[in-house]
């Protein structure tokens, strides 16, 4: 039996696909009356939904207008970049001891199997979003609720979608075999050795977006 | 969004109630009380009240309003396990920025607040300079998704949890800590840093 979907959930998942499908860009407004009639959703919902999402830092509240999704620059992105890879290492020093479950070990496989697959179809934003979810799973075997928390759905795609504009990715091949061995690693529990390898490819892409 | 303040005044009333200790985990929230207490909207209050239901820092009740989450045992070490990895963020990024003269000047004054705490004080005050030597960290390094991030956390639940648990003897301990932290800061000796910062998290881990 699936419950029936909140308002407020209908309006989070009709912008997340927007975002998602590259239809609502930076700097692009949203209004209240749009989302109404769209989703055939009340006033309430609909600023609930707003409030919600410019508290994890996609668009920004325009009194009077509604919202506009935020851009985020170079800077931004290094921030958000930073913070990301502090707390997704907390994710992987948490997931210790979590894959001697071998339903554990069939998600986050699934989930290299998906990076496997888009890094050969040459898509950055694909790419780059299914690094994210490869986190994602590993956070949620941690069962540290907040990790992911931090890191919304929402967001993830708004900060994918904003790198994947100013960064190509050229080096698939390179990026694929860094989470191969990550994964490797996590999955024998060789937790120190995973580490280094997650923090030299975060450094990696630090580095190139510097430049 | 004309309602976009009146929202956002609320959510910081309660916020700022747990941080005080006005508001205690497993209290009950009655939305006419909270409506009379500031002055705000019935319908404000009510999508206050959803928005912290969905940061989880309340429970609601269907017609009732909401109660203050309880944090059980799991949640605390979540919460301390999240919040000392973004902690760990700021003091990894804070040892460039202390190359700059005005920045170290600021941290300096900030852990003088640490240090200066004197035995017979309250907890809260200790732990409100803790707090506040880490903003200032986070300030120094530029980065301004760390201080988004910590408010996102609600970071005041776990500072109310802490001097609810933490004893008197124990801020002892900690200001050794700090103080050996800011040293490696100031050598700009990230490993020392990581290291104390581990035993740090590891020590908070274990009050509760």
């Amino acid at each position: 039996m699936t419950t029936p979907e909140r308002p407020v959930d209908i309006v989070t998942d009709y912008v997340l696909s927007q975002l998602k499908e590259g239809l609502l860009a930076p700097g692009q407004r949203i209004t209240e009356q749009d989302i109404i009639t769209t989703c055939n959703v009340g006033t309430g919902p609909t600023r609930e939904a707003l409030r919600i999402l410019s508290g994890e830092g996609v668009i920004e509240i325009v009194p009077n207008k509604g919202a506009r999704v935020l851009h985020l620059d170079r800077k931004e992105l290094l921030d958000i970049l930073h913070v990301m890879r502090g707390i997704l290492a907390k994710g992987i020093q948490l997931a210790a001891g979590k894959l001697e479950n071998a339903a554990n070990r069939e998600r986050l496989n699934a989930r290299l199997h998906d990076i496997r697959e888009l890094a050969k179809s040459g898509k950055s934003f694909s790419f780059m979003h299914s690094i994210s979810e490869y986190h994602r799973t590993l956070n949620e075997i941690t069962g540290n609720i907040y990790l992911n928390y931090l890191f919304s759905p929402a967001l993830l795609i708004h900060f994918n979608r904003e790198l994947s504009s100013i960064m190509r990715v050229y080096d698939w091949e390179k990026y694929l075999l860094f989470y191969e061995e990550i994964n490797n690693h996590i999955i024998f529990s060789e937790i120190d050795q995973a580490m280094d390898k997650f923090l030299s490819y975060m450094n990696d892409l630090i580095g190139k977006l510097r430049n | 969004m004309r309602n976009i303040t009146a929202v956002s005044k609320v959510i910081q009333h309660i916020t700022n109630g747990v941080k005080k200790g006005s508001y205690v985990s497993g209290q009950r929230l009655v939305e006419a009380e909270l409506s009379a207490v500031t002055g705000i909207g019935r319908s404000p209050v009510r999508e206050a009240l959803r928005i912290l239901s969905g940061e989880g820092v309340v429970d609601l009740i269907p017609n009732k309003g909401a109660r203050l989450r309880e944090m059980t045992r799991e949640d605390f070490i979540n919460f301390v396990n999240a919040t000392a990895a973004l902690l760990g963020v700021g003091l990894d990024l804070a040892v460039e920025a202390l190359g700059n003269p005005r920045n170290a000047r600021k941290v300096r004054t900030a852990y003088q607040a640490i240090i200066e705490v004197p035995a017979e004080q309250r907890v809260s005050d200790f732990m409100d300079a803790i707090f506040n030597f880490h903003l200032t960290l986070h300030e120094i390094t530029g980065n301004a998704y760390l201080n988004k991030f910590m408010r996102r956390l609600h970071f005041e639940r776990l500072m109310a949890e802490l001097e609810r648990t933490i004893s008197r003897e124990a801020i002892r301990t900690y200001q050794q800590r700090y103080d050996a932290l800011f040293a490696a800061l100031m050598a700009c000796d990230r490993v020392s840093v990581t290291r104390i910062w581990t035993e740090q998290s590891t020590d908070i881990l274990n009050v509760r």
